[in-house]
């Protein structure tokens, strides 16, 4: 079949430009690569990911959408299906705005942050390279497949494209990832709220401000979305200047003082109740709260990055690479790219991509910039993150995120034991820091959120003044505790949904999303499934990061590999089988990393990485009387349930790829034909 | 003169509403304005939800089920 589109004709002065842009970005690469082992700016991270990006975008998407794809000027959905509300042809740009403000969540942040223990670059070419050519394809390809069939899920593609049976199994993934998700960003939460009266009197102060502008938007002024989300931006920025008195005060500090397993709790009533309550009294204008933010927040962070152009303090490499550190266990290779899941690839956006935004997009080319450049805006989100964390103190860093029992309580055992792994920081260094950002102890709040808050902070201090160092740890801890909340009380919904369908096959009415008792049942199981893991990793003397993030990270780029079949399936199926690489190769690496991740986490005999050598040496500590009965039970019963738990998404991941190998065998070799379940062709109106 | 500077604040009006609508759209807001030019364009004849319905409909339609965020 002829292309559309042969070989483009470049103007002159379009080639000496994007010769320039390739030409930085090539030199910032090598000013990375030759100078390690100095400490180099963070400028050059950033222009080599801008410069890779550019040139990805001009030629590489400009290949996809071309050649892959073959977009062309048939109407979409939002303008075949057009009703003004959900399928409504929207601008680009507008749309692009939406579709990355869906897709950026916490995931982008925390992880670049975590994995941050290898040293900065693995992170960098990981981020950079994995998004050019697996994130954005991933993203770009299901877009597509959803914008040709009137806005499916990817859940209905998987059945309709490969098999009823591969949809199920696609189901139930897309569950069990939803309920670790949840786990592990309300641990994020809990890690960096226990003991600060600071963080939770304006995190607190979050729900009253979300229902007033519920109301508002409902009763007092129908619709006026705009007015009541300023009015409660202003709100949270009095709540976070509170806060600071809060915490100074003597009778106040301490009814807003609690611990991990009191917040864990809180958390899971929140999010139940949250999840049964209508959405335009807390999910809508917390939803707008949050979007509203995230964009500010992100926006003056590459200002700040830009303007104060931070050194890079952490070593390019770490000693930890060898799989002995703190944060998290395992080597490089594979946790490396388990660790960075949003920012590089993440099968989440997969949902994204076939929910809301293909039924706005106006016109098939847009695709391109919403799908992939979409997800390389969010690669950018993820090294900026990158910067502000590899611009701490190395020995901040492991204070920070090292876990309180490898770190001991005080100031001095964590200056001791960061100075045996390398690093240099005084007891007096730990104490001011903590005591700048208004907080008791900084020591062991694991999960890359306070961190990264310490590091934006210190960036705008370096743009705005030194002295307001507290206030905006504070408000960087809200920004992220904000969106993790609403992620928590929409993803309990949705699992909730998910939950109704199934159990709607077993008696009708519980899959009923109107009656109120099945809905209270349902939300029950789900915030019951992550609220159990998530206490779990709350009394976990390691931190609970330790075994949930990997898992967490190993779920979410199995989704992403379930994606990338349904992405190979449809081009093989448009009779593209000579471009099925651009998703084969991604999946390839995917299902390399995630099977060689998900097989140490269960089978590796060092305990610290291995979930069931962790449960024997376990047994062992009980044999020989050195544990507490009780809670060496419940180690090794979460150890099993661990393990347990990632060998059904390997296993469900096998038999996904099988299946989908099969079927590409099938239509590759004539023996079914190569016929793909598009909506069929209509002139777009905006063609002419 | 005077057609000058209305036809000047009729532009900023008609940018000040395109903006808005915009950042509706980024946040995932309803654009009421933009449901009575659609209705008005594309179906005159059916009837046209008030602002509070049209607000209820949206939030049903965007948070009815399926992820709407990612992590």
């Amino acid at each position: 079949m002829e292309q559309p589109h042969s070989a483009p004709y470049i103007h002159g002065m379009n080639r000496i430009l994007w010769l320039l842009v390739s030409l930085v970005g090539a030199a910032a690469w090598g000013v990375i690569a030759l100078n390690r082992g100095e400490t180099i700016n963070a400028a050059w991270l950033v222009l080599a990911a801008v410069g890779t990006y550019l040139v990805a975008y001009r030629f590489y998407s400009r290949f996809l959408a071309n050649r892959v794809f073959a977009l062309d000027d048939r109407a979409t959905p939002a303008e075949r299906l057009s009703n003004g509300r959900d399928y409504c042809p929207t601008t680009k740009w507008v749309l692009f705005g939406h579709h990355f403000a869906a897709i950026a969540g916490a995931g982008p942040l925390v992880g670049p942050v975590l994995a941050m223990q290898f040293g900065w670059l693995p992170g960098t070419l990981w981020i950079v390279f994995g998004v050019v050519l697996g994130g954005a394809v991933q993203d770009f390809v299901i877009l597509f497949g959803s914008m040709r069939r009137d806005g499916k899920s990817l859940g209905r593609m998987a059945r309709d494209e490969i098999g009823p049976v591969t949809g199920f199994f696609a189901m139930v993934a897309i569950l069990a990832i939803m309920v670790i998700l949840l786990a592990v960003l309300a641990l994020v939460v809990t890690n960096a709220l226990k003991d600060s009266p600071w963080g939770i009197f304006s995190i607190l102060c979050t729900i009253p401000i979300a229902l007033m502008m519920g109301v508002w938007m409902r009763f007092l002024r129908p619709g006026k979305t705009i007015e009541a989300t300023v009015a409660g931006v202003i709100l949270l920025c009095l709540a976070l200047v509170g806060g600071r008195y809060v915490a100074l005060s003597p009778t106040l500090a301490p009814l807003f003082t609690h611990g991990g397993v009191t917040i864990a709790w809180g958390l899971m009533i929140y999010g139940f109740i949250a999840s049964v309550l209508p959405v335009w009294l807390l999910l809508a204008p917390r939803d707008y709260l949050s979007t509203f933010m995230k964009i500010g927040t992100i926006v003056l962070l590459a200002i700040g990055i830009l303007i104060v152009m931070p050194p890079l303090k952490m070593p390019s490499l770490t000693r930890f690479i060898d799989g002995t550190g703190p944060v998290f266990a395992g080597k490089l290779f594979p946790f490396a790219f388990i660790t960075i899941a949003c920012g590089a690839i993440s099968g989440f956006h997969a949902l994204v991509s076939s929910g809301t935004t293909p039924k706005m997009i106006r016109r098939e080319g847009d695709a391109r910039l919403i799908g992939y450049g979409g997800m390389l805006t969010e690669s950018f989100v993820a090294i900026m993150a990158l910067c502000a964390a590899a611009a701490l103190d190395p020995g901040i860093y492991f204070s920070i995120n090292a876990p309180l029992g490898a770190l001991g309580g005080t100031v001095q055992s964590a200056a001791e034991q960061i100075r045996q792994w390398g690093f240099t920081v005084t007891p007096d260094q730990l104490t001011a820091l903590a005591a700048s950002v208004g907080e008791a102890s900084l020591l062991g709040r694991v999960g890359g959120a306070p961190s990264l808050a310490v590091g934006m902070a210190s960036i705008f201090s370096g743009v705005f003044g030194s002295h307001m160092m507290g206030l905006w740890y504070h408000f960087a801890i809200m920004f992220e505790a904000l969106f993790i909340l609403t992620t928590l009380d929409a993803g309990t919904r949705v699992g909730r949904f998910m939950l109704q369908e199934f159990l709607g096959h077993i008696w009708e009415p519980l899959g009923r999303t109107s009656w109120y008792p099945s809905n209270l049942l349902a939300s029950g199981l789900i915030t019951a499934a992550w609220g159990y893991f998530l206490v779990q990793g709350v009394l976990d003397p390691l931190g609970g990061i330790n075994s949930l993030w990997p898992l967490f990270g190993i779920s979410n780029q199995l989704l992403a590999a379930v994606a990338l079949c349904v992405g190979t399936t449809l081009i093989i199926k448009a009779g593209k089988k000579r471009y099925a690489w651009v998703t084969i190769l991604p999946l390839a690496w995917l299902l390399t990393v995630t099977l060689t991740a998900g097989w140490q986490k269960i089978f590796a005999a060092d305990p610290r990485l291995g979930f069931l050598s962790h449960a024997r040496s376990i047994a062992g500590r009980l044999a020989a009387g050195n544990l507490d009965p009780a809670i060496g039970a419940r180690m090794i019963w979460n150890d099993r349930l661990d393990a347990a738990l990632a060998g059904i998404f390997m296993a469900i991941v096998v038999a996904l790829v099988i299946a989908s190998v099969r079927e590409w065998l099938a239509v590759i070799r004539g023996r079914k034909p190569a016929v793909v379940k598009e909506t069929p062709f209509v002139e777009s109106a905006y063609a002419q | 003169m005077r057609n000058d500077s209305e036809a000047v604040i009729a532009r900023a009006r008609s940018v000040r509403g395109d903006l808005v609508a915009a950042f509706k759209r980024v946040c995932g807001m309803p654009d009421y304005p933009g449901y009575l030019r659609h209705m008005a364009e594309q179906h005159p004849d059916t009837e046209i939800l008030s602002e509070r319905m049209f607000f209820e409909e949206h939030i049903k339609a965007r948070y009815g089920g399926g992820a709407t965020r990612c992590c």
